[in-house]
Formats: structure tokens, C-alpha cells, sequence
């Protein structure tokens, strides 16, 4: 898929799906088929990070590197970089993020039967 | 209407502000028309109704539950899957229903962090509390145990909590598309369950601005700026959220030299507000330089949560900042 092309809300997606961290791959800037999507991608970049450090996402979570066809060694080290990174700031667990764990159950449960219990005003 | 049996109606507020109701009120004189059509079992706002009533009513007895606001305690989330459970049809009605809205802005903050505010930093509603008292859930009491609700850390929209069938966008829905809305139930007239009750375009193609080529420089917030009233506000610099907004509302805000806020949410098929709207202005900002994007981005938009999700927060793929035990 051509880098201008990717919206971030695959991002999101990803990373609200479980992924600890996502790499953006694309050719470099001044070799674009389509002439200028790459620059798209790289102002999208931009202000995808911003967005993200306000949500308390690293930044090193979403990596943009510009690789060739020819460029399998680049690519190699940017992924094992991405990698290294990811692994040095550990798991996002995004999904656990909106868990009520602080007795929203029981809490569901009391009122039930407290309006069972309540006491019938007479009409 | 009047040729119709009487349906049952109730109108149901949770994590919203109150503009719901009033802007059902405005539909005016025609709320007579409403309570002709319709029994209105539950409407704390407006009507009298118990919720010990409804809790006695038969599953699916009442025909249309308008549902406004977003589910942040326990209660909220209670009343919400009681009114799906007696509800034939369950409207998430206006933005908090439908997306949390600026209360689904909590998100950023968790409930520790809400009562530090409230309770412990010197609020309006509590300006000195040198106890540190805070609601409890339990208080034991002589006479039993009572309850309060539970805060929740995460504020949910509708459809997060119980199915939702229909959708009313708007902060808050303008009245004549609830009576419209309203018309549309009475008639029978519905869409296909899961639609949002209005159109799908932008708040663009309602606006009378001259749109020519967006290439922009700079960002500006509203107060550093008097915008000119012919030209597209997004094009003189100034974040309008119109091109990723539904219309629906007339380009009210435009119209009188505002940029659109999007309260009307996003269009069928968009997952996540924000991103359409980082995804759109990326293609304006007239720099192919990375570093002066940057600039350009962190200069202009220095609260870019806010401005691309002031009111979609909660309904957004991330739905939070990430949470941080304290």
C-alpha cells in the first residue's frame, strides 16, 4: 500500500487491537509515483505523533522510515530497531485501558436490589 | 398523529448537560403534538415518572427510549440497560449518547485524578475539604448500608454499554431534526436499524463560504485572528473541523465567523473522527520539510485531543489517554 495512503486511524486501530508498536514504511521523499503521497505520509506522521504523545502513547511506538526496493538492509535495521525500542518500553495492553475493575459489578447488583428492597409509597 | 393508539414514550438523561432536554423543549408548541402521540412514562426533566414504574413495566413496552448523554457511574449504566431491556427502540440522542461528547473529554483524566480536582484542589463545588473526605460506594449507616453510584475511571458512550437502534447527532441535536426524528418514528418512516437519523455530508457542502486551494502556513486560534467572512476559515488558517463534521446543522457555526467544533460527529464509514480530521489537514499544510511541519503542527494546534476530538473521545479507537496508576 503507498505510504499516503495510510490514515491513522490504522494506527489506532492497531494499537487499540493490542499492538505494542507500528511501523510506517515508505519510499523516500522525491521518489514518489504519485509524485507527492510520501510528503502526505510525512505531514500525517507529524501530527499522528502529536496526537499520540497527548494520549500518553510514546512516540517511539510509531516509527516512519523511508526504504527503497532496494533497500532490504535498511529496512532489515529499521525493524530491529523498531523492535529493540518497542521491547525497552514493554507491553501498551491498550484494550486494558478502559477495564472497570473497581467494583462496577457489585455496584450494578446493589442498586437492583436495593430497588427491590425499597420500600412501596402508596399512590 | 391524533388517529394513531397511544405509544410510550420516555426521554432519559445520563453523563450530559442538560441541552438535550431543553433542545427537545424548542421543538415548541409541538411537543403538544409529541404528548398527543404519545404516554411520556419517564422524563426527569420535564414529566413526572418513577423509576420503580418502569422497572414493574413489561420488557419492550415502551416503543421510543430518547437516551441523551454518556455512561460515567453505575447508575447511568443501570438506567441504560433498563431502558434497552423495556425499549422497543433506543435512541442514543445528541453527541454524549452517540460519543461522549465533553464529558467523554474526562477520559483524559482518570476518576483519581477527577476528585483530586473536585475534592482536593479547591473546586467551586468543594472549595475547602481539609478532611480529604470523598465518596464512598458503601456508607454504613444505623439503618443499613446505602449506596452511592460508582465513578467510572473510563466514561462509555450508548452503544458501548446496550445495542443502540438509532442514532441523533448534535450538540445538542438542533430541534427541527428531532421533530424530524420524532415525525419519523410516529410515521414509521425509519431507516434501517444502527442509522443515524440525518444526512451524510459535510458541514462543507452546507456552508456558503468561497472555497478555492487550502495551503496553509500557519494554524490560528480563534482569538489571535479576525477571520474574513467570504473566505473558507480553514483556508485563512483557522481549524475548522467542518470537512470531517456531518452536516446537518446548516454551517451554523461558519455562518457566524466560527470554525466548526464538530459536534455532529463524523459520516457512515469514518471509525474514528480524529483521525479524518489529522488526516485532512495533512494534506493542507503547505511544508514539505520535517521539521517545519513539526513546527507548524505544535505551534497551531497545542491541544490537538481537544481540537480533533472535543467531542469523540470516547467513541474514538483509542477512547482514553492512557491510564497511569497514581
Amino acid at each position: 500500500m503507498c505510504s499516503g495512503r495510510v490514515d491513522p486511524s490504522f494506527v489506532f486501530k492497531a494499537l487499540a487491537g493490542g499492538a505494542d508498536g507500528v511501523m510506517i514504511a515508505g519510499c523516500h521523499p522525491g521518489e514518489c509515483h504519485y509524485i507527492e503521497q510520501n510528503y502526505k505520509a510525512m505531514r500525517r506522521y507529524a501530527i499522528l505523533k502529536h496526537s499520540l504523545t497527548a494520549m500518553g502513547i510514546e512516540p517511539d511506538r510509531v516509527q516512519l522510515v523511508w526504504a527503497s526496493a532496494a533497500e532490504g538492509q535498511r529496512l532489515a535495521e529499521a525493524i530491529t530497531k523498531l523492535v529493540d525500542d518497542v521491547r525497552e518500553l514493554g507491553p501498551l495492553e491498550w484494550p486494558a485501558n478502559w477495564d472497570e475493575d473497581d467494583g462496577r459489578l457489585e455496584a450494578l447488583e446493589a442498586i437492583a436490589k436495593e430497588h427491590e428492597e425499597a420500600m412501596e409509597v402508596p399512590s | 398523529m391524533s388517529d394513531k393508539p397511544k405509544g410510550k414514550l420516555a426521554v432519559y438523561w445520563a453523563a450530559s448537560c442538560g441541552g438535550c432536554d431543553i433542545s427537545t423543549l424548542a421543538i415548541d408548541e409541538k411537543i403538544l403534538n409529541v404528548a398527543e402521540a404519545f404516554d411520556i412514562v419517564l422524563w426527569p426533566c420535564a414529566a413526572d415518572g418513577k423509576v420503580r414504574d418502569i422497572e414493574k413495566m413489561d420488557d419492550q413496552s415502551i416503543d421510543v427510549c430518547l437516551f441523551n448523554g454518556g455512561i460515567r457511574t453505575s447508575e447511568q449504566e443501570y438506567m441504560a440497560q433498563l431502558l434497552r431491556r423495556k425499549s422497543k427502540v433506543l435512541v442514543a440522542f445528541g453527541s454524549c449518547a452517540c460519543e461522549g461528547c465533553i464529558p467523554g473529554l474526562g477520559n483524559m483524566d482518570t476518576r483519581k485524578q477527577v476528585f483530586d480536582t473536585v475534592y482536593k484542589e479547591g473546586s467551586a463545588t468543594v472549595p475547602e475539604n481539609p478532611q480529604d473526605v470523598r465518596p464512598q460506594p458503601e456508607t454504613e449507616v444505623p439503618e443499613g448500608t446505602l449506596h452511592l453510584p460508582v465513578y467510572y475511571d473510563t466514561l462509555k458512550t450508548l452503544d458501548q454499554t446496550v445495542a443502540v437502534d438509532y442514532y441523533l447527532p448534535g450538540c445538542p441535536p438542533e430541534a427541527e431534526n428531532i421533530w424530524k426524528a420524532i415525525v419519523a418514528i410516529v410515521e414509521g418512516k425509519l431507516p434501517p436499524a444502527g442509522s443515524v437519523l440525518g444526512v451524510n455530508t459535510t458541514v462543507c457542502d452546507e456552508c456558503k463560504r468561497t472555497r478555492t486551494e487550502k495551503k496553509i502556513k500557519k494554524f490560528y486560534r480563534t482569538w489571535e485572528i479576525i477571520p474574513d467572512e467570504e473566505t473558507c476559515l480553514l483556508e485563512q488558517g483557522i481549524l475548522c473541523c467542518g470537512i470531517a463534521t456531518r452536516a446537518g446543522c446548516g454551517a451554523l457555526c461558519p455562518q457566524v465567523n466560527s470554525p466548526c467544533i464538530g459536534c455532529h460527529g463524523a459520516n457512515d464509514g469514518v471509525t474514528d473522527f480524529g483521525a479524518r480530521m489529522m488526516s485532512a489537514l495533512a494534506s493542507v499544510i503547505d511544508s514539505d520539510d520535517p521539521e517545519e511541519i513539526a513546527q507548524i503542527i505544535e505551534d497551531g494546534i497545542p491541544d490537538p485531543v481537544g481540537s480533533f476530538y472535543r467531542f469523540s473521545l470516547a467513541a474514538s479507537l483509542l477512547r482514553r489517554k492512557k491510564k497511569v496508576s497514581t
